[in-house]
């Protein structure tokens, strides 16, 4: 892929984390907002990636790292799913808006 | 690869990922969200594809397309409650966050264009998946190790959090 | 002989006093202790005066030593702490010492039975110490500082009786009003301060004659008649001069030693002699001995027509001092310096002899009004003649000391050149006129206390009365003698030994008509009295309507001067108060409070952010970071746009 710079895998990547940090912040549904956070996971991964294939494509440690990123989503999603089932059940509801016992 | 057919295969990815991006965070129905959500995975297992890492867009597919996207759906099942499909899905922060994040674009797209960025002239070494094993089992090993006690306290954890309480 | 006890030994007195002898039985040893030091005072006094006089002691300062050094200023400005001995000095430390003695003796007995007994002595005892020290201070500050001194001694002893709400209110209204003159006072002294680089009497009398005061506004002439002024306007509020004599009648309500010593014969002189010690000033200014010798004859004047219609006696007698010290400051005014404090002298004697005959009647009537006395003369024979010394002696008859030292007063009016240089001849005449009126009003009324007093018929309170015991009756024998002789003192006959004292060139031509004049208009005065309250060949009880009545309602009421001050500067200042008062409240208060207003609201706003919304803080957190990234890039590159299409 020579022909394509580096420049736009990483401006690809830059509006895919954008449109993910628009879904964390504007989504009332707790599961939506998660939705967004793996958007954003995602674009992390594509950087990387992009920058090991156009900087240090011999090296290993990217991939290896990009690996993990995606384990560790993997974890991530899990519990955090997890969790929204658990307020759910106490809260009757997992409106994003409505969980504000941190006011005060 | 010719020119022209890079540039275009690289439009047609770029649009893969993105419009169903845009439609995961924006469609009231938080289903076909999560049902968006797929084709955005498939298309950033594309973009790793043109990048050369071919293990990782195998990767890619199987844990995020597959995986994570079911749990997203189960979910959405399991926490419905009536009426949601009529409930608006954006709160009044909207018109901020699309400047925020329209001003967060524009930044990194032009801050990433406009360095210089040092290319490396060599092309990565054939054999990719098998230099990727040998990797995690090799110098990577603890890091390797470490995430999948990782992913086993998660396991525990997900399962504790969500298990209904002990009936009284 | 050190000068220095002369002050010191009062002041020994007053400390003891106030250690020991404020409670109890060991009150009575508290005049003991003040007669003794006055003794010692009066006894160094006179050796340093003969000393001086005879030659062995040379005039000039003593005892220096360094106070205050301001080195800021250029020249660098250094007081030095000392004490003063020339003819001045010695002439006003015996005269105090004298008085004082005297009149404690009398207090005695006059102040038996009072509770606070060792209170009033130790009073007095500051009081002695703080005029000594004002009559010995070598420099113009330390001048000052006794000044206040004495100041606050009057007030402590004019509110003696701090129950009685009119003796708080004088005392109060003494303070105030020679304030106004205390404020001129100290104005002067600092521009002097500033101007001569040094407040020293000696130096800046150098300075001042050899023309080297530098001015710093006006030039050098105006300057040193604001200066004299400023300093005079003290005198005016310490010495009762018109306008700020309203403080001497009310200061009456202390006790009658008290009016005797203070307001009679010292504290009321010291601005006669603050006048007298800044002389070189005034000689150097123009019109300024014009307008003290103004000031003083309009006082004079002014007095002596208020006490023609007093009925208290102790007010007579003040209105009579006022009226004796515009006498002092006219002679001064009118060049005569020997004069003016030829007649303090004559007048601390004399009026101090009257003012404890007064207490001495007072004593035995307890009432201060006339109309409650008449024929005393009988039953207090020692006091009804004393009392007769003395009152001829104010008017000026000879060969009482008065008439000596009006005399010259007189004389000097009549030769006097810085009333010319203000008012011309035709205005010196006036003076002249005014002050020969001033002869017979005081014959007048001195007359009429006299005699309604001591003669007529028996009023009741004269069938209780009993002369007073000799602890009283004898320093007011004393007092006669001296009244009565203190004429010598500058005799032409005897090379006038005041003068040369005082260190007078050559003495004033003699003015034979003056001498003659001043007599039978004296005498005529006291032919007056006699004939309407000696007599009663007129009846003034018959005066009913007119002007003769409103003259005479006015001069009872001080000319209504008192209820012009009352009016105008009270409410002048109160107005002024309220404003500031205003301003306190709600501008001062009203920022303080606003501040906290302030952090109030800015508080309350501040707290929206805590919506405890996660997406709000995402919000934050990620438009921070962005701004951050912003900024960096901004100032980094300098450059916002570029394409990054190759």
């Amino acid at each position: 892929m020579s022909a394509i710079p580096l420049s736009w895998f990483l401006a690809l990547a830059g509006v895919l984390f954008a449109i993910g940090v628009f879904g964390v912040l504007t989504r009332r549904n707790a599961v939506a907002v998660l939705m967004g956070v793996e958007l954003m996971l995602n674009a992390c991964n594509l950087n990387l990636v992009a920058f090991w294939r156009y900087l240090h494509p011999t090296a290993l440690d990217a991939p290896v790292f990009v690996l993990l990123v995606i384990t560790i989503a993997a974890a991530e999603a899990a519990v955090g799913l997890a969790i929204v089932l658990s307020v759910y059940r106490n809260f009757r509801g997992i409106e994003v808006g409505e969980l504000d016992l941190m006011k005060h | 690869m010719s020119e022209p057919l890079q540039y275009a295969l690289f439009g047609l990815v770029a649009a893969t990922v993105l419009v169903p991006a845009v439609l995961v965070v924006t469609v009231r129905n938080l289903v076909r969200a999560a049902f968006w959500l797929l084709p955005a995975f498939l298309g950033v297992a594309a973009a790793f594809l043109l990048l050369g890492a071919d293990f990782l867009a195998m990767v890619q597919v199987l844990i995020y397309a597959g995986a994570i996207m079911l749990l997203l759906l189960f979910v959405l099942m399991l926490t419905r409650s009536p009426g949601d499909a009529r409930v608006p899905q954006s709160n009044r922060l909207t018109l901020w966050a699309g400047v925020l994040c329209a001003a967060l674009a524009l930044a990194i797209v032009v801050i990433t264009g406009a360095s210089y960025w040092p290319v490396a002239s060599s092309a990565p070494a054939p054999g990719f998946t098998r230099a990727v094993g040998e990797a995690l089992l090799g110098p990577y090993l603890l890091p390797f190790e470490v995430a999948s006690v990782l992913l086993l306290s998660a396991m525990v954890g997900a399962i504790v959090i969500a298990r209904k309480e002990a009936s009284r | 002989m050190p000068i220095y006890l002369v002050p010191a030994l009062p002041l020994a007195s007053c400390i003891l006093i106030s250690l020991c002898c404020l409670q109890g039985r060991r009150q009575r040893l508290a005049p003991l202790l003040l007669i003794a030091a006055l003794a010692g005072s009066l006894l160094v006094s006179l050796l340093l005066l003969v000393g001086l006089a005879g030659g062995e002691l040379s005039p000039g300062p003593r005892h220096l030593f360094p106070w205050l050094a301001v080195q800021a200023s250029d020249p660098p400005l250094v007081l030095q702490f000392g004490f003063l001995l020339d003819g001045l000095s010695a002439l006003m430390m015996v005269l105090v010492s004298a008085v004082a003695l005297l009149v404690q003796v009398y207090s005695i007995g006059y102040m038996r039975g009072d509770d606070g007994y060792g209170r009033y002595f130790a009073f007095m005892a500051l009081f002695s110490f703080s005029m000594l020290g004002l009559v010995t201070a070598s420099n113009l500050l330390q001048t000052y500082v006794f000044w206040e001194l004495v100041g606050l001694c009057s007030y402590l002893l004019i509110g003696f009786w701090y129950r009685k709400p009119e003796a708080a209110n004088a005392a109060k209204k003494a303070f105030v009003v020679t304030r106004f003159g205390d404020v001129g006072f100290l104005l002067g002294v600092l521009a002097l301060s500033y101007s001569a680089g040094t407040l020293d009497l000696g130096g800046l009398q150098r300075i001042i004659a050899g023309g080297e005061l530098r001015p710093f506004f006006f030039g050098a002439s105006a300057f040193t008649t604001v200066v004299a002024l400023l300093i005079f306007s003290g005198a005016v509020g310490k010495s009762a001069q018109f306008p700020l004599h309203v403080w001497l009648p009310d200061a009456m309500e202390g006790p009658t030693p008290v009016s005797a010593l203070i307001h009679a014969a010292t504290m009321v002189a010291a601005g006669v002699y603050l006048v007298a010690r800044t002389y070189f000033i005034f000689e150097a200014s123009p019109y300024t001995l014009g307008v003290v010798a103004l000031v003083g004859v309009v006082t004079a004047f002014l007095a002596a027509s208020i006490a023609l219609s007093q009925h208290d006696v102790k007010r007579i007698l003040a209105y009579s001092t006022i009226s004796q010290l515009g006498y002092m400051m006219l002679a001064l005014g009118a060049g005569g310096y020997v004069a003016g404090m030829f007649h303090l002298t004559t007048h601390a004697f004399f009026k101090a002899l009257l003012f404890l005959c007064a207490g001495s009647v007072i004593h035995a009537v307890h009432s201060n009004d006339i109309r409650d006395m008449g024929g005393l003369a009988r039953r207090m024979p020692v006091t009804a003649l004393t009392c007769a010394v003395g009152a001829l002696a104010l008017a000026g008859i000879p060969p009482l000391s008065g008439f000596f030292s009006k005399d010259e007063v007189l004389s000097c009016v009549v030769t006097s050149s810085s009333l010319v240089m203000l008012v011309g001849e035709t205005g010196r005449r006036v003076v002249l006129g005014a002050a020969l009126a001033v002869v017979f009003m005081t014959a007048c009324y001195m007359g009429r206390m006299w005699l309604v007093v001591f003669a007529g018929r028996r009023g009741e309170s004269a069938d209780h009365a009993h002369e007073s015991p000799l602890v009283m009756t004898g320093p007011l024998a004393l007092l006669a003698l001296l009244a009565a002789g203190a004429g010598v003192l500058n005799l032409p006959a005897l090379h006038h030994p005041l003068g040369q004292l005082l260190g007078e060139g050559e003495p004033a031509a003699a003015v034979p008509w003056v001498a003659t004049s001043s007599v039978a208009i004296g005498l005529a005065g006291l032919a007056l009295a006699a004939a309407i309250y000696g007599l009663r060949l007129l009846d003034l009880g018959r005066i009913k309507s007119g002007w003769p009545l409103a003259l005479y309602r006015g001069s009872q009421q001080n000319w209504y001067l008192d209820a012009f001050y009352t009016v105008v500067v009270a409410r002048a200042v109160l107005v002024g108060a309220d404003i500031i008062a205003w301003v306190d409240r709600h501008v001062v208060n009203g920022m303080v409070d606003g501040v906290g207003w302030l952090a109030g609201r800015a508080g309350t706003g501040l707290r929206r952010a805590h919506t405890g919304q996660l997406q709000v803080y995402a919000y934050v957190l990620v438009s921070a970071a962005v701004l951050v990234v912003l900024v960096l890039w901004v100032s980094r590159s300098g450059y916002v746009l570029v394409p990054f299409l190759r």
